[in-house]
């Protein structure tokens, strides 16, 4: 059975605007010819926008439909109508990275929850009445351009977690024996480098089962003249798997993760941004259980109790 | 037939080989001789001084020991040939060190915590306790997945440490073959996964093994992971192009920017582990990589992971946490010492709360005690310390150890907090030796003022003593580290401890002070023995003390002269009394000058006696042999000079304490040797006679014939030359009445083979005795009431007794006496004595003796020769013998042609 196949010649499928991304399209048939209508490559991007149903509602995140905005399209014929020798053909092409008409910049490819950018490559070899046309794409990516930005300065933001800033859900235990959390964050920063900063654990009265700092994208879209915000975790690091002593700094290193991040940005109909949560996890008591039986007040398992806060963060590509 | 006279002036002259002189060495290569040197004056001096010696140091020979040191490479030029600064990280070498060396602390820690038995498995560990999917069976598989809880409840249960170790073997077999299949996402998956074990704290004294384990296959990812990287650079950005080798001392802008990405991408995978532990460990497994991405070794990475290691609450996963650290430093950055510090540092302080029983409830739940505890961190902080010691600059040691807070900051005053006792111990067992001398005074009261339940004081002393032995403090120094030390030592309770400080501290001691010194350390060391007996381990540091005493270079009399190593030896029983005797004993026979000093006997002679003692009737021979080998090795040393008396009453001493072992002989030898010297002292001559009746009385307690028979010959020589022909001839009877004795013991095969050398069987053994008396028969004069031939008549009669003596042989034997009886000079006559034909000037009664004793030796010898009887004895032909005795004649030949 005859068959298509898109290669890109770059291996790690990365591109930047501006680029031209060349690959090779091979068809195999174990006829000795194949006659085809033309051969044509599709290169598309676009920004595919999803409605969460906890921001808007179960029905109305079904009803409100939100188009998908592009931002590459490109089609061309790679190759006439005509017949393909057999068992392989080999036929190269190249597109030019540049922005849609409709759009003024490509964005980086990013997955999220909410939002996500993405760009593929297709293929279609048009074959006449009666035969399927054969058809393969492939994904690439598309990161800023590298190098044009200084790297930002480390502008560092203080941070302190006490009782004083948490909700009051926190509970009365852990409140009255208190706890400080104290550090910086780096929160201009670049995406191929890692977040960094510090933390010091200055007084914990409750037993800590860990300390963690969680990077949150907060992907808002446009839907009826209002935005649905929705935060959700990208990725959680541990820094201590318990109480660390008391005054030593740790260092944070956090390597953001690929295609996850990507650079804070604001459009009109969306935006994505990110947020560094350093989070406490307690181990608080079991409440105290009346039973008769006197061991079923033991099997009650502690339980955990969490105290966060939250720094922006803005991303760059540099 | 009268017997012949001899010339033997004239007789040796004809029968000396004719010599000529030598021009040259005969092992020497010849060489043309120099034109100035004639053949006369060659000939005058060919002496082996001028013809040079084979092993003259001066002559030309070739020896291949001397090319050694000049193949062999400075240790500075072995280190310039290493590559240059951008390689030496990377390079293959200090990855292969690092790995051989680490190779060897993986044997010891898996053998210093030996975990056997079952291990109860918690549900972290289900990846050692599930075996490999590929092994489970269709039905296995069902049944896990029908039974999932099932599945938990076996996981849960007791496992075989046995079986958890064959699984992690297994698992880093597995990473490879996925590795090998592409998989290599599986790898990486299945490396975190086996990472995560070490979460996993529960069974604290299974920790150890799991580590080496896990860290085996995390190697073997690192290395998998460089492989692949290097193989992607050598492919270079396009696929489809040539792949190109990457150069030997290649460098980060070597490398491709799609080798760099995929290095870059490994390590986001590794940075997108969630858990802090498990991502250390990949981390520093993939370290190497950094080269493809980074100038320099990745110091800063380095310091970063020490100061993440902070997040790790746990002691015990720490410290092996930071012990991997220690391990990827050493392999790609051996001269950063910055991370290691800081990271001890931190360590210190979960260290110190361990100490201080801030973690016993957790302790508690694992059947653990504290001391355990503290054993299974000892390997992390010894390593630690031997590489953060490792080829550091001196001038960084002093700023090292304040940093630790060793030694007291260079502004001066007390460190704030001391050290735990084991991170001392290690610091002072491996720092370097010149170091630890010239700072030896505030090491010592550093270890003097360190004290807890990580280390034994007792063990710091050692390691301090052990250094100072070897790289000795400043001269002005040396009292004070010894007295610092002593002040605090002495103070033990525990008698191990002290005899254990004691006995390192000893050879310091030794070397660099004088005999006051060690009398007064010996003094307290016999105070403390006077305590309840000494527990096993301590009677095993004795043992080696006393050993370091007597080799040490403190004079053997000396010490043997002190009281205090009598209460040391004293202090052994059993078999270590025994082997300390053989220890004192050895060291005196050792010593290279006699012992000639009577205060040193004391504790000799205790030592041989709790030999001799330890021998008693049911012993075997062979067992004997080795204490009486010692005490016939002392016996000789112990000389007392110009004091005659008192040394027989030594031996006499000794004859009576030794009964039970043979070591008669060595006494008659040493009697011997004091009569042949007080002889030549001119000393009285019953001081003579009475060393030779002590000989006279205790060759009779020589059980074993044929050394009795010799024993008696030397008795009767020495005796002869003395001039005492007394007991010459009593000797000389002593010895024919062997004879009969010595023909049994010969014919008992079982001790054929200890015939003396160098007579290869007992017959020769006898013959060179017959010998050997027939030629003190003719020497020694025999006394005139039993008539002048009475020996000789003895011992033809004692010959004849003896079955595999023939008269043919006795013939042999006593006809060439007979004939020089006969002579009115002897070939070698004993000074002062006349020979007998001429003491009894031509007495015709002495003569026809003679011609008769020789006609019926003859006589019997001849018809023995006809009998047949020769063939019992293989000997000389009779023949020459009778040309030689006789006078030629008629009387002779027709003799001859009778045989």
């Amino acid at each position: 059975m005859s068959s298509v196949e898109v290669k890109l010649l770059r291996v790690d499928r990365i591109f930047h605007p501006g680029e031209l991304l060349e690959g090779i399209i091979t068809v195999r048939t174990p006829h000795p010819t194949l006659p085809h209508l033309g051969i044509w490559v599709k290169a598309e991007g676009t920004v595919n926008l999803q409605l969460s149903s906890k921001a808007l509602g179960v029905l109305e995140s079904l009803y409100s439909n939100v188009k998908p905005i592009p931002l590459l399209s490109s089609h061309f014929e790679a190759a006439p109508a005509g017949q393909l020798e057999g068992p392989t053909n080999q036929i190269p092409f190249s597109v030019k990275l540049d922005p849609a008409e409709s759009s003024s910049v490509l964005l980086e490819t990013y997955h999220g929850a909410y939002v996500s950018v993405t760009y593929a490559i297709s293929v279609e070899v048009r074959r006449p009445v009666l035969k399927r046309t054969l058809q393969a794409s492939a994904e690439f990516i598309i990161e800023g351009p590298r190098g044009r930005r200084p790297p930002p300065d480390p502008t560092f933001v203080d941070f302190a977690l006490t009782p004083d800033n948490q909700p009051e859900a926190l509970g009365s235990a852990i409140r009255a024996a208190g706890f400080q959390v104290s550090g910086r964050v780096a929160t201009r920063c670049c995406l191929a480098e890692p977040l960094t900063g510090e933390l010091r654990l200055d007084h914990c009265g409750t037993q800590l089962h860990s300390i963690d700092l969680q990077v949150l994208r907060v992907e808002a879209v446009r839907v009826g003249g209002r935005m649905a915000t929705e935060v959700t975790d990208v990725q959680t690091t541990q820094i201590a798997d318990g109480a660390p002593p008391a005054g030593l700094a740790l260092p944070l290193h956090v390597v953001l993760p690929r295609l996850l991040t990507c650079p804070t940005l604001s459009a009109d109909a969306f935006s994505v941004a990110f947020r560094a949560r350093v989070q406490l996890t307690f181990i608080a008591e079991p409440p105290r259980k009346w039973a008769l039986r006197p061991d079923a007040a033991t099997e009650a398992r502690p339980d955990t109790v969490v105290a966060s806060l939250d720094v922006p963060l803005h991303l760059l590509r540099c | 037939m009268s017997l012949r006279m001899r010339n033997y002036e004239l007789d040796e002259s004809r029968l000396l080989l004719q010599r000529e002189p030598c021009f040259h060495h005969p092992l020497l290569p010849r060489a043309a001789p120099r034109q100035e040197d004639g053949p006369a004056k060659a000939c005058a001096t060919a002496g082996p001084v001028e013809a040079g010696l084979p092993l003259d140091l001066n002559a030309e020979v070739d020896d291949p020991l001397r090319h050694g040191p000049a193949v062999a490479v400075p240790w500075e030029q072995r280190r310039e040939r290493r590559p240059s600064d951008g390689r030496r990280w990377s390079g293959e070498e200090q990855e292969r060190a690092a790995a051989a060396e680490w190779e060897g602390r993986k044997a010891a820690i898996l053998q210093r915590f030996t975990a056997s038995g079952s291990i109860a498995v918690t549900a972290s560990l289900d990846v050692v306790t599930q075996p490999g999917r590929a092994r489970l069976s269709a039905a296995q598989r069902l049944e896990q997945l029908e039974h999932p809880q099932r599945a938990g409840q076996e996981a849960s249960r007791q496992v075989a440490v046995a079986d958890v170790v064959a699984r992690l073997r297994e698992l880093n077999a597995d990473l490879s073959s996925a590795w090998v299949a592409a998989e290599r996402l599986t790898a990486l998956r299945l490396a975190i996964k086996v990472a995560r074990l070490l979460l996993d704290v529960s069974v604290p004294h299974f920790y150890p093994t799991l580590f080496v384990l896990v860290t085996d296959c995390l190697d073997t990812v690192g290395g998998l992971v460089w492989t692949r990287i290097v193989r992607k650079a050598e492919e270079g950005d396009t696929p489809t192009g040539p792949p190109k080798r990457l150069p030997a001392g290649f460098t980060w802008r070597d490398v491709p920017a799609a080798a760099q990405e995929t290095c870059r991408n490994w390590f986001h995978k590794v940075g997108a582990i969630p858990e802090l532990l498990p991502r250390l460990y990949l981390e520093l497994a993939l370290l190497r990589c950094y080269h493809f991405l980074e100038p320099a070794p990745p110091a800063a990475t380095l310091a970063r992971l020490s100061a993440m290691m902070r997040g790790l609450t746990h002691p015990l996963a720490a410290a092996y946490a930071h012990l991997y650290l220690v391990r990827r430093t050493a392999a790609v950055a051996p001269t950063e010492k910055a991370p290691l510090v800081s990271g001890l540092r931190d360590r210190l302080l979960q260290y110190r709360s361990v100490l201080a029983g801030h973690h016993d409830p957790a302790l508690q739940r694992s059947a653990l005690s504290r001391a355990a505890y503290l054993q299974l961190l000892d390997p992390p902080l010894e390593i630690t310390i031997q590489a953060l010691l490792k080829d550091a600059p001196p001038a960084q040691l002093p700023g090292l150890l304040a940093s630790l807070a060793c030694l007291a900051p260079s502004q001066g005053g007390p460190p704030v907090a001391l050290p735990p006792a084991a991170v001392v111990l290690h610091l002072v067992a491996h720092l370097p030796g010149p170091f630890v001398a010239a700072q030896a005074l505030p090491l010592t009261r550093l270890v003097a003022a360190t004290s807890d339940a990580s280390a034994k004081q007792a063990a710091l002393f050692c390691a301090l003593g052990r250094q100072l032995a070897e790289h000795p403090p400043p001269r002005d120094q040396q009292a004070a580290v010894l007295n610092d030390t002593w002040k605090v030592v002495a103070r033990f309770s525990d008698l191990g401890d002290y005899l254990a400080v004691a006995d390192v501290m000893l050879p310091f001691v030794l070397r660099h002070f004088g005999l006051p010194e060690v009398e007064v350390l010996l003094r307290d060391i016999a105070r403390h023995l006077r305590g309840p007996p000494p527990p096993p381990a301590a009677l095993a540091s004795l043992e080696h003390l006393l050993d370091t005493l007597l080799a040490g270079p403190a004079p053997l009399p000396h010490l043997l002269a002190l009281p205090q190593v009598g209460a040391v030896l004293a202090a052994f029983d059993g078999d270590r009394r025994l082997s300390a005797s053989r220890c004192v004993l050895e060291a005196a026979i050792n010593w290279p000058a006699p012992l000639t000093d009577p205060a040193c006997l004391p504790p000799l002679l205790a030592a041989a006696r709790a030999l001799h003692d330890a021998v008693d009737p049911t012993v075997p021979p062979a067992a004997r042999a080795a204490p009486a080998r010692l005490l016939c090795r002392l016996i000789p040393k112990v000389a007392f000079r110009n004091d005659t008396e008192r040394q027989l009453a030594f031996l006499g001493d000794c004859r009576a304490a030794f009964c039970n072992l043979d070591v008669q002989g060595p006494l008659v030898h040493t009697a011997l040797r004091l009569a042949v010297t007080s002889q030549r002292a001119g000393a009285p001559r019953d001081l003579v006679r009475a060393c030779l009746a002590f000989c006279a009385v205790t060759l009779s307690a020589v059980a074993a014939p044929l050394p009795r028979l010799h024993l008696a010959l030397a008795t009767a020589e020495v005796a002869g030359s003395a001039g005492a022909l007394a007991h010459a001839e009593g000797a000389l009877r002593a010895a024919i009445d062997a004879l009969p004795e010595v023909a049994r013991w010969g014919q008992d095969a079982a001790t054929a083979a200890a015939a003396p050398p160098p007579c290869s069987t007992p017959d020769a053994a006898l013959e060179a005795a017959v010998r050997k008396l027939a030629n003190l028969v003719l020497r020694i004069p025999a006394s005139l009431d039993s008539g002048p031939l009475a020996l000789l008549h003895r011992l033809r009669a004692a010959l004849e007794t003896l079955s595999g003596f023939s008269p043919v042989a006795t013939a042999a034997v006593l006809l060439p006496v007979l004939a020089a009886l006969a002579q009115p000079r002897l070939p070698a006559p004993l000074p002062g004595l006349p020979a007998p034909a001429a003491a009894y000037c031509g007495e015709p009664a002495y003569a026809a003796d003679l011609a008769s004793l020789a006609a019926s030796v003859t006589a019997a010898a001849i018809t023995a020769a006809h009998a047949g009887e020769a063939r019992a004895r293989v000997g000389p032909p009779l023949g020459p013998v009778l040309r030689l005795v006789f006078q030629p004649g008629d009387d002779l030949a027709r003799m001859c042609a009778q045989l």
